[in-house]
């Protein structure tokens, strides 16, 4: 193997290295991230409205960032992304405010 | 080829173009079925208190004229064209997934054949329009057995886009001839990646909205029947139903843009911009949709925005058509058959749009709401302008298809009676302003009846001047005369290799360098035969029919048994036997790597995914559109939160530390799997048989928790009558079928794995998987977050 290709062999293996770690230390975030979630509705104060709302959006772009690969992807991925994050807000926002007011 | 192997080869067959045909067919066999309907409605309409046909058969004959022209005539005929071209105009062999490619024709046309069977259910079929409204489309309302089978048949047809979509997205991100930027490609390639992309986003929000329905209409559900549920239905139906109307229009205008340039001899004046609109159209074509609700009596703010978009709109169709008309200034125009209708469709998009734009604002649209003056405005579009480009675009293939020409004369007079007869059925309703839609009679006072009148002979020209189409294309089939590789002079890469196209398309490997396609060197990249593997290299597979002909004879079987019909069980037994054994046939066929055609990606232009394989790619497409499935059941729980705040919440009806726990388990069954993609990476067996084996055991220890906390909810006497139950029930059986489907993938990598080790795509599909379990671990904590503790 030429010396060239070695090398983009060994830093590919320590890409794949350290996403593995990330996802680790990323398991035990997001599980903290669960708990607390659990311990703030049980106690009651996130049982609804906008931080609840917040907190919930965060746990899952957080999980799906790191668990879909999407960090580490390129801007093409990460920009359809986004777009499917824009798409799926623009549905609850509209069945939150397009609601029935009049008869 | 004997007749055997012809048989054979269309119901096996996996290459693009044999696909593009299948297409072809169907939708013009569908395009008879809805056409029939509309001529038996419109002699009921013709007269006067008529009574040809009653109120019930009338109500299903303009249903199902709707369903089947909207999603199994004019769509499916732009994909004839799209899976026949698409490949051939960017310099591909073939689609990125060719078996999945059959698998999306063989589910569109049993979905179809399922809308079609409820004629024959007691009640007969679906009757509540194409649009489903709600409570009318409940048991209730509608008990016909039929409707059963048309939210069954349109699943399928949602399950036949999904794969199409993604298909398409990969083939026309990574599979592009080396040298061709996404700039270059046909108008039609743009059109069809601007539908792709809004089918993508725009379908599951149809398909949340019809697995809720299947919960209401068969396991006794009332979330459409509660109050404020039509509502619910209008946003999950026009957020899929508004694109859908793009969805159908965009690859007939692309179309009939690339004709105009051709047939005018000139470029297309100012490309770029109407590459712009297109983009600018489809995006704004989700924010655009409440204009269909504005009698609701939504939130004043709200409706307001929604004009405001509706407006908007408008301004980048009238860029395209403004710059479609001056493209052809200067040019020498030649007014063949394919440019007349391409003509003909910008025409009637012009009547068709500003008959719209009225309606966007609120004042009027109470006025037009409801009334045959919308009839005219969507026919205008839907059928107008997208139904004659695509036969413009079949008179326009049709040499490069079959090697011969049509009839120029006989295509002409086509167009000319056709356009006659589409003016005569639809400009009349635009008089008829003031009478109601979804009416199947009315009395002679109000003076509807001549308008009627010349409307239903209008169709009749407009139905029966296909009849020459058929004649003409039919005969010229065979005995038309012979044509060069390019007769009409055009610029495209189709029209650089032979007619018909040779089976593998290009001879080499297409490079484009300075707008000129050119074939370098025999690549020898038809595969060779395999002693093992007859359909290799032959495109042939049975999987794809199998797969749809299984759930086709197992939903059939539903339906019937539901209506308490005989042979119902022995349908579902045989379905589901014919399921099993398709996919084991197909993951046979991956385990053993009997079907295998690419091209060597070096080779291809990939950008912006030049890094990313393509199943990875194909995986994250699928996801991106999945997302707003489970947005919108997530939704529709919010939403009947919101609507009823007296109903309990997740926090009161679920267990949340089994929630919690289920939720951990889910997500370090991710965990694991995430390991497994970077042991396949890293080329290391222990890892990844490890990672694949707990992810596995974690997976189905999620299913067992969530299991035993919606035991422990319906034990403590909740049910599906409550909608907020519903709902949530709904998203988590959802996500478990997902899961499911999920770990049988799983099993069968971590077979493939111990027994024959890193071959093959199998890191990338691991890697794929992983992704895959990545979005469900993320939707999992989205439902732990909103539906137990909201």
């Amino acid at each position: 193997m030429a010396g060239g290709e070695e090398r983009i062999d060994v830093v590919a293996r320590l890409r794949e290295r350290r996403k593995l770690l990330w996802a680790v230390a990323s398991g035990f975030i997001a599980s903290g991230l669960l708990v607390a979630l659990a311990i703030g509705a049980v106690t009651g104060s996130l049982t609804g409205g906008l931080p609840l709302a917040i907190a919930v959006a965060a746990v899952t772009l957080y999980i799906a960032a790191i668990f879909m690969d999407i960090v580490w992807e390129g801007w093409g991925v990460q920009l359809f992304t986004v777009i499917t994050v824009i798409i799926v807000s623009l549905l609850f926002l509209n069945m939150i405010f397009g609601r029935q007011v009049m008869p | 080829m004997s007749s055997t192997l012809q048989i054979k080869r269309w119901l096996f067959t996996t290459n693009h173009k044999d696909v593009g045909i299948l297409y072809l067919v169907t939708s013009l066999y569908f395009f008879i079925i809805g056409g029939t309907l509309a001529l038996l409605f419109r002699i009921q309409l013709s007269v006067p208190e008529n009574d040809f046909l009653d109120a019930a058969k009338f109500n299903q004959a303009i249903t199902n004229h709707g369903l089947i022209m909207v999603f199994w005539f004019i769509s499916p005929l732009a994909f004839a064209f799209a899976n026949y071209f698409v490949p051939i105009q960017i310099g591909a062999k073939d689609m990125a997934f060719p078996r999945l490619n059959a698998l999306s024709y063989w589910l569109l046309l049993f979905g179809g054949l399922l809308v079609i069977a409820g004629f024959f259910m007691p009640g007969g079929a679906a009757d509540f329009g194409w649009t489903a409204y709600a409570p009318l489309n409940t048991e209730t309302y509608t008990p016909n057995f039929g409707a059963n089978l048309t939210a069954f048949g349109l699943l399928m047809l949602i399950a036949s886009v999904t794969v199409g979509t993604v298909n398409f997205l990969v083939t026309i991100f990574q599979l592009r001839a080396k040298g061709y930027k996404m700039l270059g490609l046909p108008m039609f390639v743009w059109g069809i990646f601007f539908t792709v992309l809004m089918m993508l986003w725009a379908f599951p929000s149809l398909q949340a909205g019809l697995i809720l329905l299947a919960a209401d209409r068969i396991l006794g559900a009332t979330i459409f029947e509660a109050p404020k549920g039509a509502i619910l239905w209008d946003h999950l139906f026009w957020f899929f139903g508004h694109p859908e109307v793009y969805i159908v229009l965009f690859p007939g205008l692309a179309l009939a843009l690339d004709m105009i340039s051709v047939f005018s001899r000139r470029p297309l004046l100012g490309r770029k911009v109407i590459i712009a609109a297109f983009g600018a159209a489809a995006a704004l074509s989700f924010g655009v949709y409440a204009h269909h609700m504005f009698m609701t009596g939504i939130n004043l703010q709200y409706l307001k925005f929604h004009m405001f978009t509706t407006e908007l709109i408008s301004v980048p169709f009238g860029v395209i058509t403004i710059l479609a008309i001056l493209s052809m200034i200067g040019g020498a125009i030649k007014l063949t058959t394919p440019m007349l209708f391409a003509l003909g469709s910008i025409a009637v998009f012009i009547i068709g749009g500003f008959s719209g734009v009225f309606n966007s604002n609120p004042v009027l649209d109470i006025a037009n709401r409801g009334s045959y003056w919308v009839v005219a405005h969507f026919h205008y579009v839907m059928v107008g302008a997208a139904l004659f480009a695509l036969f413009g675009g079949l008179y326009y293939w049709f040499p490069k298809m079959t090697g011969r020409m049509y009839n120029e004369t006989l295509g002409k007079i086509h167009f000319i009676v056709s356009f006659i007869g589409f003016n005569l059925l639809y400009f009349p309703m635009f008089f008829l302003i003031d009478m109601p839609r979804r009416i199947y009679t009315y009395p002679e006072w109000t003076g509807w009846g001549p308008l009627n009148f010349i409307a239903t002979v209008g169709g009749f020209i407009f139905g029966l001047s296909h009849l020459i189409m058929f004649a003409n294309l039919l005969y010229s089939m065979k005995h038309g005369p012979r044509v060069d590789k390019n007769p009409w002079g055009a610029w495209s890469y189709e029209w650089v290799i032979e007619s018909p196209p040779p089976e593998y398309n290009f001879e080499g490997i297409p490079v484009v360098q300075g707008n000129r396609l050119m074939v370098l060197m025999a690549d020898g990249a038809k595969p060779a035969a395999h002693a093992h593997n007859s359909h290799e290299g032959e495109h042939l597979s049975p999987w794809p029919l199998l797969i749809s002909l299984g759930p086709f004879l197992f939903l059939l079987g539903l339906g019937m048994w539901i209506a308490q019909a005989k042979f119902a069980l022995p349908l579902m037994v045989a379905g589901a036997i014919i399921s099993a054994y398709a996919v084991y046939g197909w993951f046979r066929d991956d385990f053993y790597e009997r079907f295998k055609l690419e091209e060597p990606p070096e080779y291809k232009e990939r950008w912006p995914f030049e890094s990313i394989h393509r199943v990875k790619l194909g995986m994250y497409f699928f996801l991106f559109g999945d997302a707003v499935f489970f947005a919108g059941l997530i939704g529709a729980y919010i939403f009947v939160r919101l609507e009823a705040p007296t109903t309990l919440p997740g926090l009161v009806t679920h267990n949340i530390l089994l929630g919690l726990i289920g939720a951990l388990l889910m997500l370090w069954s991710a965990v694991f799997m995430y390991a497994a993609a970077r042991g396949a990476k890293l080329g290391d067996r222990t890892l990844t048989l490890a990672g694949l084996a707990l992810s596995i055991v974690l997976g189905i220890a999620y299913l067992v928790v969530t299991g035993l906390d919606w035991l422990g909810t319906f034990s403590a006497g909740f049910t599906l009558a409550d909608p907020a139950i519903a709902t949530s029930a709904v998203t988590a059986l959802s996500h478990a079928l997902h899961l499911a489907a999920g770990l049988l993938v799983a099993v069968y990598l971590l077979l493939k794995v111990w027994v024959r080790g890193f071959t093959g795509h199998v890191p990338d599909t691991i890697d794929s998987l992983a992704v895959y379990w990545g979005f469900l671990a993320a939707v999992t904590a989205a439902i732990f977050g909103v539906t137990y503790i909201f």
